[in-house]
């Protein structure tokens, strides 16, 4: 059924769904009245056309797709390309992005109904689906540093989709200003990179980190080679923390729950967040040359995930749960990639775009119930709901199990897989790493069953929630198949390593061990925060919720003072910096232009006078010059003589 | 007849029409003094042809060009000097000082 779509050229599977931005774009500035019928239409089809490309090109072995347009040459030899590099480790992020993409589209044309700007929204979601698979594509640091920027800019566009809404601009311009902190960074180490090695490409880039660390390359830039090796990696990885939303720039996440409930699903859960990780998964090799580096990233993601996850624990907005709980699994994944597992970690990457966007949808759906409420997402106005929205219930059940680790469905392989890297790592950052997140798979556990709880269990807490009902089939039937996935997609990928020997693409691969004793462990983790939450909010619900009371609440309900830093001291410090250099080009900039100005105001008031409109002074003065000029002539024409 | 009497008659010539063209006030009495320096100049000219390159064409053209410059000259100054009286209401060179700084 795919075989025909091999003769498609490569270059559509990232242009497709471009061009069919630029339609959409076109019919949304033009206001036309079919908007509604044509728009979805195009952006699934085009999502699907990039899918089924991609399917037809299976990497087989060592053997991968993969084309090349030479953009432009620099005078000194570095060659810019675009290209479109089809191998496992891009196939499985194409895989997951077209298919997270499309189910979200399809979703989308039921949540969205009726909203005015339907067809800018979906001209946005495919300029998404193109950048994101621009950026999985590249095979080199330029083309991965625009797109990264572009799903930047399409992230902000659609955060702020409703941009009439005050806090949804300002969660827009927060996403994309806290985004640009890492940004910089990421900036400053493609061009070290770039400058050591003279070319964009990844695999010189590695080549040359290569020779750095082997000493055979010595004459660097700016620094010496250990320092290089410390420093140009970290750069990087502030773009993936920027991106990624790890601590301590995950701010800009939360808030950008303020956009349509699916492109949360797909931008700030499934894809675009995981870029981060990506990213680092790609270059694996270059962070893996210092070890500072990659306890630097071990650091971040335990530390990421253990904050967050504490914080998902208080949250009453059922999206804001579902962000940090992202926050939290993303800071995993980094765990994985930071004991040095790529696999592991792009396996949680894998597992956790499909339950996590099915638990972002099934929010969705929820929210899409009661959107006549005063508050939709808060949770404590919910119950009741599993009776109602019987499909939105069981689907969502599955992605919190599966999120929850419940040992057979998706996301405990994955989170097994990132465990077992660590503990067979035996340094002390990764055994504290390995720690901390068995305790955060307990905390995960606990606050995702407590919001399935708070939502769907129990008697409805307000009017809304009992007047709730279940949404479209475009709506349920995206969340059916995600369920499913949710629950064998794990197992499927970890049978037999499929995954693993799929992305060792030919090469000898390691079968990942399952060391006995941890695996049961992390279930008994995951099992008794299921069984917590149950507890507590089993049976039912008063007006006060029980985490309130519970230890270190204000310090998780205050999301670690994070928030308060940026806001208090680095946003602070920045407006006082601010008015430091204003005072400055105030008085001595400004002053030193005032001087100049005043001077030759000076200088004319003291000419004018000379001009007096007499013709006959101007005509004597002219005489008198003459007559100077006649005389010094001839004194000088005597004195020769 | 040497050329120095054709110079200082030149000179004093010169001298005159600046004198009139600095102090007179009448417009018409400044234009005359131009047209005297002119003069002056043309009277050079002629001089030194006459005295020093007798072959050559050149001054006697030269005198030619001055004087049809000349009045051109005299043409323009009248009519500046018309609008002059139209605009002040008098011909006197001092009253029309607006562009004064």
């Amino acid at each position: 059924m795919i075989a025909p779509f091999s003769a498609l050229p490569l270059w559509l599977l990232p242009l497709a769904p471009l061009v069919a931005a630029v339609i959409c774009a076109i019919i949304a500035v033009s206001g036309s009245r079919r908007a509604g019928k044509i728009t979805p239409v195009l952006t699934v089809f085009a999502t699907l056309i990039s899918g089924l490309i991609a399917a037809a090109h299976f990497p087989q072995g060592e053997k991968f797709a993969s084309q090349t347009y030479e953009w432009l040459t620099i005078r000194s030899g570095i060659t810019i390309t675009l290209s479109v590099h089809l191998d496992a480790l891009a196939w499985t992020m194409v895989a997951v992005v077209t298919f997270v993409s499309l189910l979200v589209q399809i979703y989308s044309t039921g949540y969205m109904k009726g909203e005015p700007g339907y067809a800018r929204y979906f001209a946005c979601v495919s300029m998404f689906t193109c950048s994101m698979l621009g950026l999985v594509l590249a095979d080199n640091l330029f083309q991965l540093y625009v797109c990264w920027e572009l799903v930047g800019i399409c992230s902000y566009l659609l955060i702020g989709f409703w941009w009439t809404k005050k806090s949804a601009a300002d969660a827009s311009k927060k996403a994309f200003i806290v985004t640009r902190f890492g940004d910089v960074g990421f900036f400053l180490g493609v061009l070290l990179l770039v400058s050591a090695a003279g070319s964009f490409q990844f695999s010189a880039v590695e080549t040359t980190i290569n020779q750095i660390a082997n000493g055979q390359l010595t004459a660097l830039p700016l620094f010496s080679a250990q320092t290089f090796l410390v420093v140009a990696p970290l750069l990087l990885f502030c773009g993936a923390v920027g991106k990624s939303a790890q601590f301590p720039l995950h701010v800009w996440l939360p808030d950008a729950m303020e956009g349509p409930t699916p492109v949360s699903a797909l931008i700030h859960a499934a894809t675009m967040v995981a870029a981060g990780v990506y990213m680092v998964a790609r270059l694996l090799p270059i962070f893996a040359a210092s070890q500072v580096v990659m306890n630097v990233v071990i650091i971040t993601g335990s530390l990421t995930a253990l904050i967050a996850a504490t914080i998902a624990l208080v949250q009453t907005d059922i999206k804001k749960v579902m962000a940090y709980s992202t926050i939290s699994q993303l800071g995993y994944m980094f765990v994985g990639l930071g004991v040095g597992n790529r696999d592991a970690g792009m396996f949680h990457l894998v597992t956790h775009a499909m339950f996590k966007a099915l638990l972002f949808l099934t929010a969705g759906s929820v929210i899409h119930a009661l959107h006549h409420s005063a508050a939709p997402n808060d949770m404590r106005l919910m119950g009741g709901l599993g009776k109602r929205m019987r499909v939105t219930a069981i689907t969502c059940g599955i992605g919190v199990l599966a999120l929850a680790g419940l040992p057979g469905l998706s996301g405990f392989w994955s989170k097994d897989a990132i465990l077992g890297a660590a503990l067979e790592k035996h340094t002390p950052v990764a055994n504290i790493a390995l720690v901390v997140a068995l305790l955060v798979a307990a905390l995960t556990a606990f606050y995702s069953c407590r919001m399935w709880l708070l939502t769907f269990a129990g008697e409805p807490r307000s009017k809304d929630a009992e007047h709730a009902h279940e949404g479209p089939a475009s709506m349920t039937v995206p969340l059916a198949l995600l369920a499913v996935l949710s629950v064998v997609l794990g197992i499927w990928l970890h049978a037999n390593g499929r995954f693993t020997s799929f992305l060792a693409a030919g090469k000898e691969s390691a079968p990942e061990g399952m060391t006995l004793w941890l695996v049961g462990l992390a279930s008994i983790c995951s099992l008794a925060g299921i069984f917590g939450a149950w507890l507590v909010y089993g049976k039912t619900y008063s007006t006060t919720d029980p985490v309130e009371k519970a230890p270190g609440y204000a310090l998780f309900v205050n999301l670690w003072y994070v928030e308060a830093f940026w806001t208090k001291i680095a946003a602070r410090g920045a407006l006082a910096t601010g008015r430091a250099v204003a005072w400055f080009d105030r008085t001595v900039i400004d002053g030193l232009v005032n001087v100049v100005g005043g001077a030759c105001q000076l200088l004319g008031n003291g000419l004018r006078r000379s001009a007096t409109g007499q013709t006959q002074l101007y005509t004597t003065v002219v005489m008198a010059g003459l007559v100077i000029v006649a005389l010094a002539v001839a004194i000088m024409q005597s004195g020769g003589r | 007849m040497e050329l120095s009497n054709y110079l200082i008659v030149g000179a004093v010539l010169f001298a005159i029409g600046a004198y009139g063209t600095i102090t007179r006030r009448n417009a018409i009495a400044v234009l005359m003094g131009i047209e005297l320096m002119l003069n002056a100049a043309n009277i050079n000219f002629l001089a030194f042809w006459r005295f020093l390159h007798p072959t050559s064409m050149e001054p006697q053209v030269f005198v030619l060009v001055g004087l049809t410059v000349a009045a051109a000259d005299a043409a323009i100054g009248l009519a500046v000097v018309l609008n002059l009286y139209r605009d002040f209401g008098a011909v006197e060179v001092d009253r029309a000082d607006t562009l004064k700084g």
